[in-house]
């Protein structure tokens, strides 16, 4: 069921078995996994069913390390969180991303690849892509010859478009209907009362914007707010550990990295559309499909870099005779300000030819029309080096309506995230030039030598206003409370169960130690299935 | 050689780089280098960016030239694309004002440069 703090007319405490904090992409899967396992839970929501003012706010603070979105829009704070405004981009890590790589200081996971990978397939049916594809499908499934790169030059990768699946909006109704499990709504959390020795989490005290509180007791807890919110709400509970719950080595907060990604040399080629056409977006089933570059295992070690992706970007123009199509249909639509239909007819039938091409290629073949292409670019994306001066930190002089310290976001990148990204462009510039399928000229601001401060270069160059229209940052919040093996790498395990703590787990993004470059949401959510497993079996016992 | 005639080979070898055994694709991709790398002072350009960087640069290009050189035509060009395949396979690469190159057209570019300079 669903219930507001505001509404609730019973006093004393919520008990439950186990007390979900936060409900977003982790929150709602791990609600959804345990409600008929017999376990009782109360799902903490912060905001309600739908954006508000008062709650977003609670969002904002300052950015003092390099440009970023601002904070409290970077993220939402209601029913389905962030999954309210998410592009819906999904991709699995690849097993290289799980690896300690020698070259890349603080990498590699507590847990293998193949530990998560059951759970990949029920992920990805929970963000609602119907028409599942693996790599190696793609090209033959759209009918497409692949650009002839080497193998052991460049790994062409794909990522896929959920519809996006609001969790908020499709799980609802599963939730309400849930007979054991409870979303409470404005149950915004304040304090986690511990045992003396922070050994022990007994509840914690939520208040609604209204002023309403409550206690919430139960037998294990989950945070799952995202990981600024994550590292801002250890970091303020201070009662039983001077520098915030779990924080004891100093981890919580550190290692914030997102996925910097910004277009970074121009294509220069004679034949755009067959480049495009290898290497675009494509359509089917209702699903979106993004074809990607990366250097394989052997080059990323050989030239010790991290595993960054490129895709192409593109401008494009519409033919003559699909703008006098387009122009037709709106026209006969009742659009207002259209050429006069005979006009766009003419035009149709002049150009009957580029029509027919886009028809078939639409309707037939199933892919996206390529049009005149204007412009063809190189996009490239950062699988960010784990940096503990990339951090959340709290400004106490800033505080929130609960008094509860502002986060503030010091994000930083590192020389090795440049080099790494530049290798590969050099390595997709041999094999366009190899393949004969164009020339690459790098940006100068990308060319210029490495620093940890090169976004901030990105951010003075001419091609940062040419395509300001394109994202630099891709929202992902990663990191603040990673895993580890050892306490003092790691805020948690290999389970995501807190360091020195029985009955403390943590979910989402922020307990990544590395995250590729694929986006994070699918496994985010194969993660909260795995951990829904793993708390079926100690809270049962 | 007179320097004349080096340069003029040089700027022609750039601009011959479609060997006769590529495919569509590559006879269509490298027309278009050939239109940038056609032009000496564009050429000069990348080569004098290209000297900065690595000083030899300019002999290497003048030791291809002359060995081109020596090759009837056909078999020169040819001899210059299997330089320039061989680089990028082995992904010897210069970067030059952003250009992603095979050594050996970053080294003919020098070349050019030397040579224009001389004239």
């Amino acid at each position: 069921m669903i219930r507001d703090l505001d509404e609730r007319g019973e006093e004393g405490e919520i008990e439950a078995d186990l007390c979900i904090i936060g409900a977003g992409a982790a929150g709602i899967t791990l609600a959804r996994a345990l409600k008929d396992s017999g376990l009782e839970i109360a799902l903490l929501e912060a905001g309600g069913l739908e954006i508000e003012a008062d709650s977003q706010e609670v969002y904002e603070g300052d950015i003092v390390g390099l440009d970023y979105y601002p904070i409290d829009t970077t993220r939402l704070r209601y029913f389905g969180g962030s999954t309210n405004h998410w592009s819906g981009r999904c991709m699995k890590l690849d097993p290289i991303d799980f690896e300690k790589r020698d070259w890349i200081p603080n990498s590699g996971w507590p847990i293998e690849r193949d530990a998560l990978l059951p759970y990949y397939e029920p992920a990805q049916e929970i963000v609602e892509l119907e028409h599942r594809l693996e790599y190696d499908q793609f090209w033959e499934e759209f009918g497409i010859d692949p650009p002839g790169f080497d193998p052991e030059k460049l790994v062409k990768n794909v990522d896929q478009r959920s519809p996006p699946t609001r969790f908020g909006e499709v799980y609802r109704e599963e939730l309400e209907a849930a007979e054991r499990c409870t979303v409470w709504l404005h149950a915004n959390v304040l304090d986690i009362e511990t045992d003396d020795e922070a050994s022990h989490v007994q509840s914690v005290t939520v208040r609604s914007f209204k002023g309403k509180e409550a206690r919430v007791k139960a037998k294990g807890f989950v945070l799952a707010c995202g990981a600024m919110e994550n590292a801002r709400l250890l970091l303020a509970n201070r009662k039983t550990e001077p520098h915030g719950f779990g924080n004891r080595h100093d981890v919580v907060g550190r290692y914030f990295s997102d996925h910097a990604h910004m277009l970074i040399g121009d294509i220069v080629t004679a034949e755009p559309v067959t480049l495009l056409d290898a290497a675009r977006r494509q359509f089917q089933g209702g699903s979106e499909f993004l074809p990607r570059f990366a250097l394989p295992d052997a080059l990323q070690e050989k030239f010790r870099v991290t595993n960054s992706a490129c895709w192409l970007v593109n401008e494009l123009e519409a033919s003559a005779g699909m703008t006098a199509a387009a122009d037709l249909i709106e026209r006969m639509r009742g659009m207002e300000g259209r050429p006069p239909l005979t006009d766009s007819a003419w035009r149709v039938m002049v150009n009957l030819d580029d029509v027919a091409v886009a028809a078939w290629q639409r309707f037939v073949q199933g892919r996206k029309t390529v049009q005149e292409v204007n412009y063809v670019g190189l996009f490239g994306c950062t699988d960010p080096v784990p940096n503990p001066d990339s951090r959340v930190i709290l400004d106490d002089e800033d505080v929130d309506v609960f008094g509860m310290p502002r986060a503030v976001l010091d994000w930083r990148l590192t020389e090795l995230d440049h080099i790494s990204l530049r290798k590969l462009g050099e390595v997709i510039g041999a094999e366009l030039a190899r393949t004969g399928l164009g020339r690459l000229k790098l940006h100068d601001w990308f060319m210029e030598e490495p620093s940890p401060d090169w976004m901030a270069r990105f951010h003075e160059s001419p091609e940062a206003e040419r395509f300001s229209y394109l994202d630099w940052i891709s929202n992902h919040n990663i990191g603040t409370t990673r895993m580890a093996d050892d306490p003092k790498q790691g805020v948690v395990d290999g389970d995501g169960k807190m360091h020195h703590v029985d009955n403390f787990w943590i979910a989402g993004s922020s307990v990544f130690p590395t995250s590729g470059s694929a986006q994070p949401t699918l496994t985010i959510v194969a993660l909260a299935l795995r951990l829904a497993d793993h708390l079926k079996a100690t809270l049962r016992a | 050689m007179n320097r004349r005639h080096l340069i003029k080979l040089t700027a022609l070898s750039l601009a011959g780089l479609v060997a006769p055994a590529a495919g569509p694709a590559r006879q269509r991709a490298d027309a278009l280098f050939k239109e940038l790398f056609g032009d000496p002072g564009f050429a000069a350009h990348v080569g004098q960016a290209s000297l900065a960087d690595d000083e030899t640069s300019g002999s290497r290009g003048r030791e291809l030239v002359a060995e081109i050189a020596s090759l009837r035509p056909p078999a020169g060009m040819q001899r210059l694309q299997e330089r320039i395949d061989a680089d990028l396979e082995a992904l010897d690469l210069v970067v030059v004002d952003g250009w992603v190159m095979a050594r050996a057209e970053a080294d003919l570019c020098a070349a050019v440069h030397l040579d224009r300079n001389l004239a």
